[in-house]
């Protein structure tokens, strides 16, 4: 090992490297990140999908180093040296990957930090993501090191007397991989694979791009082909760029067993991006006084609000048919059948304003059931009367007009509007 | 001095006898790159024991590819050639003189390093035990006066500093024959000189080849300049 190579290029390229795929990284994560969600697997997501930013900035980095490299004169004079002309520039390559690992580790810390800093959070670090997102990095610079490696060999001749097609060879079976995943990557767009699951196999395939939901679990093994994808891509890369520098066939044979693992990889990943999430095997959080309200595990921090907002519309309904006796949280797409007393709510994030979704929800089949109530009870007539305007508007605590009350009552109108605390609730269900 | 450079007009290379051991000998020399040929036909002998010589020839003349077989880093594809008493058709005799020569390429300034780190890289590439390494990348950077320059940016350095660096790096493992390729090429006129001065300086004690495309320049470190047309020797 040239501990004078590694100075110079610890000195000069790791900063390069590292600074942008750190920014890059946390930008990404940071903007993935599910609102109010503060699970460790939704931090292990946005660790994941950092790579989409980081990682082509990785490679493009990589390639712009590696030809500066070469073209300051660094490559002759390694390559007129009596160690392997590929030996140089993997070192050059390892302290490029390095730095690009180190920039990722440093989005993880900050991810995982500010996670840690939201209070309990729910679920385990998951170590196989983070694997991946790592593997996905590297393929990324190793691939920025092959183009690097193809362009150089475009414009030094490496040799004299050298038969090129060693190069052709070196092109062809780095391509194997790479026509294999674009033509899995045609064929999901095409059948639609993996749309409207948590990782679609295209996305999976060169830049992660996984949205993980409370209610789903990863399945076990996705991140695993994901690896394997990735690490046999950055071997065939790395091994393909050796073969285009020192012409050897014993890189040939590298070059297929890599070539190998990635294809055996990207078949276990078509595989499991087909069905890509079980449903969570984890039990709800209930919170039983005043009210019953269960979510999640990964909204436990919303139950107090939630209980409050619920509390509140359970209040004006007590003692009707309509009345709030348990609220369960429900997967989307869920609309579980109501039993008395008992209503689902659906809530996908802890975005600002969480509490009044989940509120609306409710005040909306809790209007349902009243009006249920109603054209049961009372005649034609009166079920005619369009209560569910002055109903709705006064669940969800919004003023109400009079236009509104006129419209639903039958009162003479009046110009001031009145707003509802939800209090006078009795006197808008009187009219039953 | 004997050295002699001719056109190799028949197709037919003439059998040479072994030369002495300080001596270059070519015969009908050709190579064949990707199809073409950089180099068709050179005949010459040179004694290199008698001053540095200079090839000179515009850009694709064969410089490089000459050179290429001068340092035994590729087969002749016709003809023979003879280095330093060693048979550059075997793979023996190229490996030999691979370890004895130093093939100096057009420079360059490689990012990020000083020049002892670069001088260091290059007594690595070329196989220094360790045990040496340290001696060797002192005597060059003795040799080149570059003492006082050694944790100096390679880019941050005067182009003179650069291109003596570059040199060192090249000769770190005090090779038997030196192959300069390019090196008084594109530079301002006072680093040509500075440079000039360096090279009549290694000469004294190692056999020196100098390619370049300007014959006048390579005139003032060279004993004899010879030219290269098109990959065939014409003169000298």
């Amino acid at each position: 090992m040239s501990l004078a190579l590694l100075a110079a290029e610890g000195r000069y390229a790791a900063p390069i490297m590292l600074v942008p795929v750190a920014i890059l990284g946390i930008a990404g994560a940071w903007r993935a990140l599910t609102p109010g969600m503060t699970g460790w697997d939704f931090t292990g997501d946005a660790i994941l999908d950092s790579v989409r930013g980081s990682g082509p900035a990785a490679a493009g980095l990589t390639a712009w180093l590696t030809i500066a490299s070469e073209r300051s004169g660094l490559g002759r004079l390694e390559r007129l040296g009596r160690r392997s002309a590929a030996a140089g520039p993997l070192i050059r390559l390892g302290v490029a990957a390095s730095a690009a690992l180190a920039g990722y580790t440093l989005t993880a810390g900050a991810i995982a930090a500010w996670t840690g800093a939201q209070g309990p959070i729910t679920g385990s670090f998951p170590p196989q993501e983070l694997a991946a997102g790592a593997a996905a990095l590297l393929a990324h610079v190793a691939l920025g090191f092959l183009v690097a490696m193809l362009w150089c060999a475009r414009c030094y001749p490496v040799r004299p007397g050298q038969p090129f097609p060693a190069v052709g060879a070196a092109v062809a079976a780095a391509a194997v991989p790479a026509a294999a995943a674009t033509a899995s990557w045609a064929l999901a767009a095409w059948s639609g694979t993996g749309r409207g699951s948590g990782a679609s196999l295209p996305s999976m395939l060169w830049s992660p791009d996984v949205h993980h939901s409370p209610f789903t679990d990863w399945r076990s093994g996705l991140f695993v082909a994901a690896l394997t994808w990735f690490c046999g891509l950055a071997a065939a890369a790395i091994v393909a760029a050796g073969l285009i520098l020192t012409r050897r066939h014993r890189y040939a044979i590298g070059l297929a067993a890599a070539s190998i693992v990635a294809v055996v990889g990207l078949g276990q990943l078509r595989a499991d991006t087909g069905h890509p999430i079980t449903p969570v095997t984890a039990s709800v959080v209930c919170r039983s006084w005043p009210l019953e309200v269960c979510v999640y595990p990964a909204f436990a921090s919303a139950l107090p609000r939630l209980e409050s907002a619920f509390t509140a519309v359970a209040a004006q309904v007590s003692g009707t048919p309509a009345a709030v006796r348990s609220i369960v949280q429900l997967p989307p797409g869920d609309n579980a059948s109501q039993w008395p007393g008992g209503y689902g709510f659906h809530l996908d994030d802890l975005g600002p304003g969480y509490e009044l979704r989940a509120e609306s929800d409710l005040v909306r089949q809790v209007t349902g059931a009243l009006n249920r109530a109603n054209r049961s009870r009372a005649s034609p007539d009166q079920t005619h009367l369009n209560r569910t305007p002055l109903g709705t508007a006064t669940l969800r605590r919004e003023p109400v007009t009079a236009d509104i009350g006129a419209a639903t009552i039958g009162s003479p109108p009046s110009r001031r509007p009145v707003t509802h605390g939800g209090a006078d609730l009795p006197a808008i269900l009187a009219i039953r | 001095m004997g050295e002699s450079l001719e056109h190799d007009a028949s197709a037919h290379s003439p059998t040479v006898t072994k030369p002495g051991r300080a001596a270059i000998l070519a015969s009908g020399l050709g190579l064949c790159h990707r199809g073409k040929w950089p180099l068709r036909s050179v005949t010459f002998s040179v004694d290199t024991s008698a001053g540095a010589v200079g090839i000179a020839g515009a850009h694709g003349s064969g410089k490089t590819a000459l050179f290429a077989l001068l340092g035994g880093f590729a087969p002749p594809a016709r003809g023979e050639l003879w280095v330093l008493g060693k048979d550059m058709r075997t793979y023996r005799g190229r490996d030999t003189i691979r370890r004895r020569v130093g093939l100096i390429p057009p420079p360059g300034r490689p990012l990020g390093f000083t020049v002892l780190e670069l001088v260091t890289h290059a007594a690595w590439l070329l196989g220094l035990p360790v045990s040496h390494r340290r001696a060797s990348v002192a005597g060059a950077l003795q040799r080149l006066q570059l003492a006082n320059w050694v944790s100096a940016s390679i880019n941050a350095a005067p182009d003179d500093v650069a291109l003596r660096a570059w040199l060192a790096a090249c000769t770190v493992h005090e090779p038997d024959l030196i192959l300069v390729d390019g090196l008084l090429d594109g530079i301002a006129e006072d680093d040509a000189l500075a440079m000039a001065g360096c090279l009549r300086s290694l000469a004294v004690s190692t056999a020196l080849l100098v390619a370049g495309r300007d014959a006048a320049r390579l005139a003032r470190c060279c004993a004899r300049v010879f030219t290269l047309t098109d990959g065939i020797a014409d003169g000298g």
